[in-house]
C-alpha cells in the first residue's frame, strides 16, 4: 500500500465532505451549547460552580451520576451516533451514486488505498466534529459554571469520542456500499445502533432484576461501554474520564448507604483495545466488500 | 502493448463477456464495436480496474493493473455515462483528479487548466460540474483522461452526446493521440462513427468477439456479396418468411426488408421467390455490401 496514494484519497474525501451542507449544519449544531449557555446566563443570576461541567454536557460523566444520567439525551455524545450515521451512510455509497468511484479507481490507486484513505478522512472528520463540540461545550460551561478545569483532558476525551464514533460510522458505511445507497446505510446504521443498545439494556436489566446484583450490573454496563462502541460513542472517553475523576478506583453507590469500589484501569485498557480492534476489523471488512465489487 | 486475453465476466444472470481477447498496440486506434449490451463497457471497465473479471488477464505493457495499480498512470479512461460528482467546480475537479494521480499541486493546477482549454472548457472553469449540460460533461470526462500524456487511452463511446463540431474535434484529437504514439481503444455501437479513424475493429456480440481485423479485412469479409432491399407493405411477415427459408436478414422496418443474397442466388431469383409467395413488392434495390452491412451481418449472427 502506497502511503502517498492513501493520503491523496483522504484529502480528496475531506474536500468532498467539506462541500456538504450537512457538515456545516452539524458544525452549526456544535455551537448550540455555547449560545444556549449565553441565553441561560442572561436570564439567571444563580451561578453553579463546577470546574468539570463540560464533562457532564459532553456526556463523559453520565454513567456515574444520577442527575447526569437523566440529562444524557441532551449531551453532545448522545447525538454523536447520529453524526456518525450521517457521515457513514454516504462515505462510500455516494461515490457509487455520483460515479465518483470511476474517476478514483481508474487512476493509480488500489482498492485497499481507496478504503484506507476514506477511513482516515472519516476519522479526521469525526475528530474535528467532536473537538469543535468539545471546545463549544468547554466555552459554554465556562459561561454557566465559571472557570473550567482540564482543557487538555477535554481535548483528549473529545478526540477519543471522535474515534469512538468511527466503528458505528464504518458499520453504516459498509451497509451503504453493500446496498449501493446512502439512505439504506442511514437506516440500517440506525438499526445496528438501536439493536445493540437494546441488547445492552437487556443485559443490564438481567443483572439488575433477575440476578439482583447491582455491582454486576454496573460492571456489565462498563464492559458494554468498553467493548461495544455502537452503544455509546463516548465509551472509551467516558471510561477515561471515570478513570481520572475522581481518580481510580471509582466508588459507586449501589444501594442505600452502600458503595462499591471498582478499579476501572482494566476496563480503560479493554475500551482502548476494543475500539482499535473494531476500527481495524470494520476497515478490513469494508476492504473485503469493496475488493470484489464491480463499479 | 495493451493485451486482453480470454476475458470472462458473469453478472448474476448474464454472461456479459465470454473469452474476449484482443490487443491494442502503440499508435493504433482500435474500435470496439457492438450493439447495446454486447459487453463493450464491461470489457473496458475490466481494463481500467472498475470491474473484477472472473477469468482471463489484462496486461498493460506486461503489467497486470489489478496487481500493480501504478501502471494505470499510463492509462487514460473516458467513462460512457456523462456522470460525474456534482459538487466540485470544473477546473477544481480536474485539479483534484490530477493530484490523485500523484502530481504536485502546482503541476495539477497547470495540467487541469491545459486539459480544460483543450476541450473548450476554460469558460466553464468556475461552474459546478452539476450545472454543466450533458455534452459539456462528456467533454469534461474526455478532459480528465488527458490530464497527462498517456501510452494508452480507453474511451467508452467518447463522441456520443457531443454536438457535430465537437464530434469532429474529438475524432481529430483521437487521431492526434495515435500519431503521437498512444494506443487508443475506443468503443461505439455504431461502426460508422468510427470507420474514418480506426486502424482496426473488434466486433463484439453477446460477449464474444465475432470479428477482429482491419476495415479492409472487414470489407473483404463481406466477400463482395450482394444485398437486396425490398419495399413491401407486409415487410414484417416478409422478413419472417425469408428468415424461415434461411436468408440472412440485415434490417427490417414495417415497410422494408434488407436481406443478403445467398451464394448462387441473384437479386432477381430472390424477387421471384417473394412474388411467388404472394407478397406485394413496391420497390426493389440491390447493391454490394457496405462496411455497415458487414457489421450488421456480424452482430446479427449471420
Amino acid at each position: 500500500m502506497n502511503a502517498s496514494s492513501v493520503l491523496r484519497v483522504a484529502w480528496y474525501e475531506l474536500l468532498r465532505e467539506s462541500n456538504k451542507k450537512s457538515l456545516w449544519f452539524v458544525v452549526a449544531l456544535m455551537i448550540l451549547p455555547f449560545i444556549a449557555a449565553a441565553i441561560v446566563r442572561g436570564f439567571s443570576h444563580n451561578r453553579v460552580s463546577d470546574p468539570y461541567l463540560w464533562a457532564t454536557i459532553m456526556g463523559f460523566r453520565g454513567s456515574f451520576n444520577t442527575t447526569a444520567t437523566v440529562a444524557m439525551p441532551l449531551t453532545v455524545v448522545a447525538w454523536g451516533w447520529l453524526v456518525a450515521i450521517l457521515f457513514g451512510g454516504d462515505l462510500f455509497a455516494s461515490d457509487l451514486e455520483d460515479s465518483g468511484i470511476a474517476f478514483i479507481l481508474s487512476r493509480p490507486i488500489s482498492r485497499a488505498e481507496y478504503v484506507a484513505g476514506k477511513t482516515i478522512a472519516a476519522l479526521v472528520m469525526m475528530i474535528i466534529v467532536f473537538y469543535v463540540g468539545g471546545l463549544s461545550v468547554y466555552g459554554a460551561s465556562w459561561i454557566l459554571a465559571g472557570r473550567q478545569a482540564g482543557f487538555l483532558e477535554m481535548s483528549v476525551e473529545s478526540v477519543l469520542a471522535g474515534l469512538g464514533a468511527l466503528p458505528l460510522l464504518l458499520a453504516t458505511a459498509l451497509l451503504g456500499i453493500k446496498f449501493r445507497k446512502p439512505v439504506i446505510g442511514y437506516v440500517l446504521g440506525f438499526v445496528v445502533y438501536f439493536g445493540v443498545s437494546v441488547a445492552a439494556g437487556l443485559l443490564s436489566a438481567y443483572y439488575l432484576v433477575a440476578a439482583r446484583n447491582i455491582e454486576a450490573a454496573v460492571k456489565a454496563s462498563i464492559i458494554f461501554k468498553a467493548t461495544i462502541p455502537f452503544t455509546s460513542v463516548s465509551g472509551a472517553a467516558s471510561i477515561l474520564y471515570g478513570y481520572l475523576h475522581p481518580r481510580n478506583p471509582v466508588v459507586l453507590p449501589v444501594g442505600p448507604g452502600e458503595t462499591v469500589e471498582i478499579d476501572i484501569g482494566g476496563y480503560l485498557a479493554l475500551a482502548l483495545v476494543s475500539l482499535f480492534a473494531w476500527i481495524i476489523v470494520l476497515s478490513l471488512l469494508a476492504y473485503v466488500v469493496v475488493k470484489r465489487m464491480d463499479f | 502493448m495493451l493485451v486482453v486475453e480470454g476475458l470472462e465476466k458473469r453478472y448474476r444472470y448474464v454472461r456479459a463477456v465470454r473469452g474476449v481477447s484482443f490487443t491494442v498496440g502503440e499508435g493504433e486506434i482500435v474500435g470496439l464495436v457492438g450493439p447495446n449490451g454486447a459487453g463493450k463497457t464491461t470489457t473496458l471497465k475490466s481494463i481500467v480496474g472498475l470491474v473484477v473479471p472472473d477469468k482471463g488477464r489484462i496486461l498493460v505493457d506486461d503489467v497486470d493493473p489489478q496487481r500493480d495499480p501504478g501502471i494505470r498512470r499510463i492509462l487514460g479512461y473516458v467513462p460512457e455515462a456523462p456522470e460525474a460528482p456534482r459538487w466540485p467546480r470544473v477546473c477544481d475537479f480536474l485539479e483534484k483528479l490530477a493530484y490523485l494521480e500523484g502530481m504536485s499541486k502546482n503541476e495539477a493546477r497547470r495540467r487541469a487548466r491545459a486539459s480544460a482549454e483543450e476541450l473548450g472548457l476554460t469558460e466553464y472553469c468556475n461552474y459546478k460540474v452539476g450545472a454543466l449540460s450533458k455534452g459539456l460533461r462528456k467533454r469534461l470526462l474526455i478532459a480528465q483522461s488527458l490530464l497527462r500524456e498517456r501510452k494508452y487511452y480507453v474511451m467508452d463511446e467518447p463522441i456520443s452526446g457531443l454536438d457535430p463540431e465537437w464530434v469532429a474535434e474529438v475524432r481529430a484529437k483521437i487521431v492526434a493521440l495515435a500519431r503521437e504514439g498512444s494506443g487508443v481503444l475506443v468503443s461505439s455501437h455504431i461502426l460508422r462513427e468510427l470507420e474514418e479513424i480506426v486502424t482496426r475493429v473488434v466486433i463484439i456480440r453477446r460477449g464474444e468477439v465475432v470479428f477482429q481485423g482491419s476495415l479492409k479485412e472487414l470489407s473483404e469479409y463481406a466477400g463482395g456479396k450482394t444485398i437486396v432491399t425490398i419495399r413491401s407493405p407486409n415487410a414484417t411477415s416478409l422478413a419472417r418468411f425469408l428468415a424461415e427459408r434461411g436468408y440472412t436478414i440485415l434490417a427490417t422496418s414495417p415497410s422494408m426488408v434488407k436481406v443478403e443474397a445467398p451464394e448462387g442466388e441473384t437479386p432477381s431469383s430472390i424477387l421471384s421467390v417473394v412474388e411467388e409467395a404472394g407478397f406485394k413488392v413496391e420497390g426493389f434495390e440491390y447493391s454490394k455490401y457496405s462496411l455497415e452491412d458487414a457489421y450488421l451481418r456480424l452482430v446479427r449472427g449471420g
